[in-house]
């Protein structure tokens, strides 16, 4: 009777199961690598090699723009702009090395990135608040909201695409004490978001890498360590290719945009033109994440899945595609302004490779991940 | 003296029938499942509101994606919404206390089915099993038993049979569709998900084993395609749905499929029969009416029968022979359906493969001359979630993406839709031809030609 032998049919049938599952897994080759500790180990060397010194670089950088700032309002002349300028070039591309980490919980919910890199900044507000009265500091700056504050309010008033005798003139006109004090009040609130920032990070103070780690075991999967990363990276290539790339291209996104040619001012940093310096920058981030400084990164775990895209491991592939990105924006002659004025095409090379990165991330890798590109933590039931 | 042979005669072919249609059951079996279904319903809706979905999901949501034929049904305000669903979990409730049975069945039917249509992207199979339940339990007597205050009577054995037979073809057709060299030579996309949840306490490590995607993947189809037989077979039900309590638990814990595993652990006691619930009841609480069953106590001498005219029979066996056959339309269509979607949703294909994607739309306007990139960015993630993977969402969007053209005055644009797609971990590739202008494509239920074959089912 089947009664009887049920216990018996159960476990032969177990045993068959077993067999058949380790002589297929075993035909794929794949090797017996203890994925949750190495996946612990990515967290702890994305967080010890690359998160940490980061923002310390960030703060460190943005307590030298305060100073050069300080030197530049106390006396302007070319030699002070010049290092004010450098340390705002600085802090900028430090700025893009974090830019990735802008993670869900104490990070996220303290709008620190907001607060220091809101792009396009609004020239209007700036003028206004350079003819406030009132004094300017840190608590001034305050005051203000997110396109009137921060690193592009500071290139605003220390660059301009004319060249920098324009910029001294203005540091020196009429309104000249006042513009370079907001410089300087901007460049202290930019430095003590910088130093939050590392606060909320250290595990002395709010440990966001306490939180970012212990996610990895909360069992909320869409909440997940390695989620929480992709999504980031994810975003971080969307912006590359639609407003870094897309935009100043004249790849509208919206039928109500009257612009269809090259738009040279919808670059980040016009004023400036150092556009090209900071993708890089923010490539080299991007870098850092999939490789942990030469740790155990992204493509380690990527390697121990056995992804691979046309034999390659996925964590080579989406290495390949960076350096092409990068390459592609370093074949860029002159500024991003120029080239879109001039050599469009160059351009355009760059956002077809950002377009390739964006694509892999979103779909290659997340897919291998088994986590979906999302933006919310509502499983949709 | 003539050898008389007192061994009972093998059941012919018409006395199956006449005990099926004919003979009486106890109708303990469909009260257990009236009240787990209602119970398990009102749990759900009141999940959705509690968890916030009506505004997430629907309110948030500036655009919605519609099932084919039933672009018609209009979207209430927010406060329609609100009232759908808590109606849906009053009338659940109803359901569950049996009194007004089929009008309580029909206040849910119509609010579940009405939210259920607001928006495709939501689509689910447990869902849609709601509905295709509710349809049937209308010409079941669920309320033949377990209601306060009436006596209870018996019911035609079909009816619980037709509920058997509906339960049985979502784990068939769910066993079936894994029946594929991905799920069972690959492993995928269990070693994709396996992974995925390696972070889980306790389990997590053992997910990480090399061997358990595969053992998981046939131990899943195994248990798909057999586990209704064994329900119904009396000697290995307790097993089986022991089995069947710890296959949905272990789904519950690894997948995010929220109501799901509950609910099928509860229509699965379809299968047990009356006495088997009188003796666990009588052996575990003694809270019902110390009676033994229904052949040892002559139940049907003394139980009034439930009577159903024979169009009930005809419907029943109208909305099986549907569910049977629906399922398998995946294989009029070309190519494999799991990647083009074409007859995959009402079919049970329940978690069968991973697909992730990422779709932007080329807009041209050929009498200027100007072209345009439009992300999906005014949906919900979900709705750009699933819009990434499904053909016909990409249709529909690209209907959008026109009327946004022409509402700023560009009449007669051409979009075209550059759709990649990751499938079980292939490198991603095209989903749509890039060079149909997607606004001249008709909707139809048909094969469509637009829709890319993926290169490794391609002959």
């Amino acid at each position: 009777m089947l009664v009887r032998s049920l216990p018996g049919l159960l476990l032969r049938c177990s045993l068959l199961l077993l067999v058949v599952a380790t002589v297929l897994s075993g035909c794929r080759g794949d090797g017996t690598a203890d994925r949750t500790a190495l996946r612990q180990a990515m967290l702890n060397d994305i967080g010890d090699r690359v998160i940490l010194p980061a923002h310390d670089q960030a703060a460190s950088d943005a307590a030298a723009l305060v100073i050069a700032l300080e030197a530049l309002e106390a006396a302007p002349s070319a030699a002070t702009l010049d290092a004010a300028q450098a340390a705002w070039l600085t802090m900028a591309k430090s700025w893009r090395h974090v830019a990735a980490f802008n993670l869900r919980g104490p990070v996220k919910r303290g709008l620190y990135h907001n607060r220091i890199n809101s792009w396009p900044t609004r020239p209007d507000r700036l003028e206004e608040a350079i003819a406030d009265a009132r004094a300017k500091d840190v608590a001034f700056v305050q005051t203000k909201g997110s396109t009137t504050r921060g690193l592009p309010a500071i290139e605003y008033l220390i660059f301009d695409a004319s060249g920098d005798s324009a910029v001294l003139d203005s540091l020196a006109g009429p309104n000249g004490e006042s513009r370079r004090a907001l410089a300087r009040a901007i460049a202290q609130d930019v430095a003590g978001q910088s130093a939050d920032l590392v606060q909320a990070w250290s595990p002395n103070g709010g440990d966001a890498l306490g939180t970012f780690i212990a996610a990895d075991t909360e069992g909320r999967f869409l909440r997940s360590s390695v989620s929480r990363l992709v999504n980031e990276l994810s975003m971080l290539a969307e912006d590359l290719r639609y407003n870094q790339l897309g935009a100043p291209l004249g790849i509208s996104r919206d039928p109500n945009d009257p612009r269809s040619t090259p738009d040279p001012m919808a670059v980040e940093a016009p004023y400036a033109g150092a556009t090209v310096d900071l993708l890089r920058a923010q490539l080299v981030g991007m870098r850092t994440l999939v490789t942990a400084n030469d740790g155990v990164g992204l493509d380690d775990y990527l390697a121990s899945l056995d992804a691979q895209i046309d034999g390659q491991s996925m964590g080579e592939a989406l290495l390949a595609n960076l350096d092409a990105l990068d390459a592609a924006l370093a074949a860029i002659p002159g500024s991003m302004r120029d080239a879109l004025a001039q050599d469009p095409e160059a351009v355009q090379s760059a956002y077809d490779e950002a377009v390739n990165l964006l694509r892999l991330v979103k779909t290659d890798v997340a897919g291998w991940l088994g986590i979906s590109i999302t933006f919310s933590d509502n499983d949709g039931d | 003296m003539a050898h008389v042979d007192t061994a009972p005669a093998p059941p012919s072919p018409t006395s199956i029938r006449r005990r099926l249609l004919s003979a009486d059951a106890d109708a303990l079996v469909l009260a257990v499942f009236r009240i787990g279904f209602g119970a398990v319903m009102a749990l759900s809706m009141l999940r959705f509101l509690l968890l916030g979905w009506v505004h997430t999901l629907y309110v948030a949501s500036t655009f919605r994606f519609t099932y084919f034929g039933f672009g018609w049904v209009p979207m209430p305000p927010a406060w329609a919404i609100y009232a759908l669903v808590l109606g849906a979990l009053v009338f659940a409730l109803g359901i569950a206390i049996g009194k007004a049975y089929r009008w309580m069945l029909l206040g849910f039917f119509l609010c579940f089915t009405y939210i259920e249509l607001l928006d495709a992207t939501l689509y689910l199979n447990h869902y849609y099993l709601v509905t295709a339940l509710c349809l049937l339990l209308f010409v079941l007597p669920l309320n033949a038993d377990l209601v306060v205050g009436r006596v209870a009577r018996t019911v035609p054995r079909w009816t619980i049979w037709a509920l058997r037979l509906q339960v049985g073809l979502v784990y068939f057709y769910a066993g079936i569709a894994k029946l594929n060299a991905d799920w069972l030579v690959e492993a995928m996309p269990l070693r994709i998900w396996l992974a995925a949840r390696g972070g889980l306490p306790v389990i997590g490590p053992l997910l990480d084993l090399d061997w358990m995607p595969w053992a998981m993947s046939w131990a899943g189809a195994t248990f798909d395609l057999s586990i209704a037989f064994l329900l119904a077979y009396r000697p290995t039900r307790k097993a089986a749905y022991a089995l069947a309590v710890a296959f949905h638990g272990a789904t519950y814990v690894l997948f995010n499929i929220g109501i799901f595993p509950w609910m099928m652990m509860l229509v699965a006691l379809v299968f047990f029969e009356a006495d088997e619930f009188r003796a666990l009841g009588d052996r575990l609480c003694r809270f019902t009416r110390p009676r033994a069953t229904a052949a040892q106590h002559g139940i049907h001498s003394v139980s009034m029968p439930v009577r159903l005219p024979r169009a009930a029979q005809l419907i029943a066996a109208l909305l099986l022979a549907f569910q049977l056959a629906f399922p398998l339309r995946h294989g009029l269509y070309p190519g494999n359906h799991l990647w083009t979607e074409e007859g995959l949703r009402f079919a049970w294909h329940v978690m069968v493969v991973e697909k992730t994607g990422h779709t932007d739309f080329h807009v041209t306007h050929p009498a200027t001359g100007r072209s345009w990139v439009i992300p999906p960015d005014d949906l919900t993630p979900e709705q750009e979630k699933q819009l990434s993977v499904q053909p016909d969402f990409i249709w529909q969007y690209a209907q959008h993406v026109e009327q946004q053209f022409v509402a700023a005055g560009y009449d007669d644009v051409e979009v075209r839709a550059e759709a990649y797609v990751s499938f079980n971990g292939r490198r991603s590739q095209p989903l749509i031809d890039p060079a149909v202008d997607l606004t001249e494509a008709p909707r139809t239920l048909g094969s469509r030609s637009w829709i890319l074959p993926h290169p490794a089912f391609s002959p």
